[in-house]
């Protein structure tokens, strides 16, 4: 009986842990104070990495007054980051990038100083509607 | 020959009776499993799942984040009911290959929610997690396999993990790049340790999948070391701190070896140890001699193994060991005599010789297989 119950316990442990995570991400992503980081290619000259833009935080062209302290919080932030791009638009969508420049920006939910990522902005609007607009 | 006509040659020299033959034939009859209908239905599945999983790839990016993680919940549900009810209802087959599918699963869904909450990757911290998350399931297995697989995961990630914190990292250089046999015979001695400390909750499945790490590790170390070579000339002749420093460390985990080996008595494991502790040793000390150092630790290592293969038992090992051996003496006779090859008498030489040591170990082999069939007997 009681090994019974080590095994019910070893199969909803994995369960309720991964349950617990996605819960957590949610909470962040929905309740976190929205803030906006510049990015720019974490490596220029090759921005896709798989099906991923490699980004990095553009701190000297970002807006630091939305932060505590009008300070900008570099070390809660990773040094790079990847924006999962699917795999049909992501080769298109980086030769745009690379040709026109534009500015890019990520949006983080900030809470704790815990940034979760929300969304890719590309010249202020979100990064599918730019994408479109060029693709036209 | 098939069973019909093999029973009624066996009834014919009075192996068995009538009677024998017809219960026999009726036995064969009840448990023959229809391998048509099996195969069918394996190659419909098989069908379906390529079906579903082509689909969902093709509409990937179509499929709105809440509702993938949806179904790979719902999903993940339904495999752990399965692996709950299929080991309530006693069928280890179907309980253990669900319970394989459960766990990487597991670690298919921490890519996905990486890969939705756009998380950035810190080497193999999310293996890491998945062998976190599983780790109480290792011990719900008859089977090496998913042990042996989190093993993997668990030691890989490990290490990553610990190469990324600074100190860390000069010890794994250290060991594993500047040193790589010191390295090698730690890890191994690591493998020991483990098995020790893990000989207490006798659960024979991950024991199994310790061992065949152990075995593959071992292979691979040996191979390594007698191909590429012991690369320490470089501190040879100067007894510097650090070379003091290592000949220490060696010795210590030598000694302690030995303690764990005196106690969890698996002195196959320890004697393969002590054989790559020694050639690391002497091949420091005299490096100009480590291709005849590293023909003996090879040769001594597959000894170890055909007195292994002997002592239990095992036939086909014990060839395959064999096969090795003489293998590996050609190999010695190529590195020695390669010269006499380029010449029509050196050939008609070396293929006499060849033939001589293939002779040779057929007939130890042999020897020695039917004094192990003998000792089965007894």
């Amino acid at each position: 009986m009681y090994r019974v119950i080590l095994f019910r316990l070893a199969l909803f442990f994995p369960l309720v842990t991964l349950l617990i995570w996605i819960l957590h991400l949610q909470y962040y992503i929905l309740y976190g104070n929205s803030v906006t980081v510049a990015v720019t290619g974490y490596d220029p000259r090759d921005l896709l990495s798989g099906h991923y833009l490699s980004l990095t935080p553009d701190w000297d062209n970002t807006d630091c007054t939305q932060f505590e302290e009008n300070k900008c919080p570099k070390t809660d932030f990773e040094p790079r980051y990847r924006f999962y791009i699917s795999e049909e638009i992501a080769p298109s969508l980086e030769k745009f990038i690379n040709q026109l420049r534009p500015n890019m920006s990520l949006e983080f939910s900030y809470q704790d100083h815990h940034p979760a990522m929300r969304k890719l902005f590309i010249e202020n609007m979100p990064w599918q509607n730019w994408y479109n607009a060029k693709k036209q | 020959m098939n069973l019909d006509s093999k029973l009624t040659d066996w009834q014919k020299h009075n192996l068995i009776s009538a009677y024998q033959k017809q219960a026999i034939l009726d036995y064969e009859i009840q448990v023959k499993r229809p391998l048509l209908y099996y195969s069918l239905l394996f190659l419909s599945s098989f069908c379906i799942s390529i079906g579903i999983l082509s689909l969902i790839a093709a509409n990937w990016d179509k499929i709105p984040p809440s509702a993938k993680l949806i179904c790979d919940y719902i999903f993940l549900l339904g495999l752990g009911a399965g692996v709950y009810f299929s080991k309530k209802s006693k069928k280890p087959y179907l309980y253990e290959s669900l319970l394989n599918a459960f766990a990487l699963l597991i670690l298919a869904s921490i890519g996905l929610i990486g890969q939705i909450y756009n998380l950035p990757p810190e080497g193999l911290k999310a293996v890491l997690f998945w062998a976190g998350l599983t780790f109480p399931l290792i011990f719900f297995t008859k089977f090496p396999l998913f042990p042996g697989l989190w093993m993997l995961g668990f030691f890989c990630s490990i290490f990553d993990l610990l190469y990324r914190i600074p100190d860390w990292r000069y010890i794994l250089e250290f060991l594993f790049e500047n040193h790589p046999s010191l390295g090698f015979c730690l890890t191994l001695t690591l493998l020991l340790y483990l098995r020790q400390g893990l000989n207490k909750i006798r659960q024979s499945a991950i024991l199994s999948a310790l061992q065949l790490w152990f075995i593959i590790l071992i292979c691979f170390f040996a191979l390594w070391l007698d191909i590429i070579g012991n690369d320490w000339q470089e501190i040879y002749l100067a007894l510097t701190p650090k070379q003091w420093l290592i000949y220490g460390i060696m010795l210590l985990a030598f000694l302690l070896l030995w303690k764990v080996s005196a106690i969890n008595k698996s002195s196959y494991g320890f004697i393969g140890v002590s054989i790559l502790y020694a050639y690391t040793l002497l091949t420091n000390l005299f490096p100009k001699a480590d291709n005849v150092f590293s023909a003996i630790m090879i040769i001594a290592l597959l000894a170890v193994g055909g007195i292994y293969a002997y002592q239990n038992h095992k036939e086909r090992l014990f060839k395959v060991i064999s096969v090795l051996l003489a293998l590996r003496f050609f190999g010695i006779y190529c590195e020695v005599f390669g010269s006499l090859l380029t010449t029509g008498i050196g050939l008609i030489i070396s293929g006499i010789i060849f033939l001589s040591i293939a002779w040779y170990t057929q007939k130890l082999s042999t020897r020695f297989l039917q004094s192990m069939k003998g000792n089965t007997n007894v």
